[in-house]
């Protein structure tokens, strides 16, 4: 492992166990930021420059920033009530730590893995964005009409709620 | 251990943390970070596979 991945790797990883283990829940949020900007970083590091700057922009930009408006207009900001884990917390602990030596014997024991190699260059912007518009365009068409159903129906769905009370 | 098997590695760790989060907290607001973090990880190992060729460098780092 070379030095500035490890470096990444640890800010990315700290930043994803505060936002797991604070009670407060802002400063949950907070680390979560951290952590999309470490996993940000990795990609710029892995030579994906659209999607680092994407994670940048949608991730830390709008999705913490979201979740933070969340917390504040539904007013349930602040330090949690003492029970902030599930009775059964061992059992999803221990389930995640089986998860990850798996991942770990599978990940570290391969032998392809090894032959593999990562590219010093991948693909630019702009063969992105022609690939987009000609070859993809149909996928990238369906994904808009899913994000607009999908929008439309939370809409409806939150009407619906607001009429009962 | 190659660059990729550590950001491998990374990514798993970043995956399991988000599970165990989204596994053991109550708020319904931690467990959707929990998400979170997963589909990060797992965006995380597309891009690391994405430029993988099967050649190695001839000298890593």
């Amino acid at each position: 492992m070379t030095f500035p991945l490890f470096i990444l790797g640890v800010l990315t990883v700290a930043g994803a166990v505060a936002a797991m283990t604070l009670r407060n829940l802002i400063h949950c949020v907070l680390s979560l930021a951290v952590s999309f900007v470490g996993v940000a970083m990795l990609f710029l590091r892995l030579g994906a420059e659209f999607v680092g700057f994407a994670q940048i922009l949608v991730y830390v930009g709008a999705v913490a920033i979201l979740i933070v408006f969340a917390i504040l207009l539904t007013r349930s900001g602040g330090v949690e009530p003492k029970p902030f884990l599930n009775s059964q917390w061992w059992i999803g602990l221990a389930i995640a730590i089986a998860v990850f030596g798996s991942l770990a014997v599978a990940i570290v024991g391969s032998k392809d893995l090894t032959t593999l190699a990562l590219a010093e260059k991948t693909a630019p912007v702009k063969q992105i964005g022609v690939e987009l518009m000609t070859k993809y365009v149909l996928p990238l068409e369906v994904i808009g009409l899913l994000l607009t159903a999908a929008m439309l129906g939370a809409v409806i769905i939150a009407w619906q709620e607001g009429d009962r009370k | 251990m190659t660059e990729l098997q550590s950001c491998l590695l990374i990514s798993a760790l970043l995956f399991c943390v988000g599970l165990a989060g989204a596994l053991i907290r109550r708020n319904a607001i931690l467990v959707l970070i929990g998400v979170e973090l997963m589909l990060n990880a797992a965006n995380l190992n597309f891009i690391a596979f994405c430029g993988s060729t099967r050649t190695p460098p001839p000298s890593t780092g």
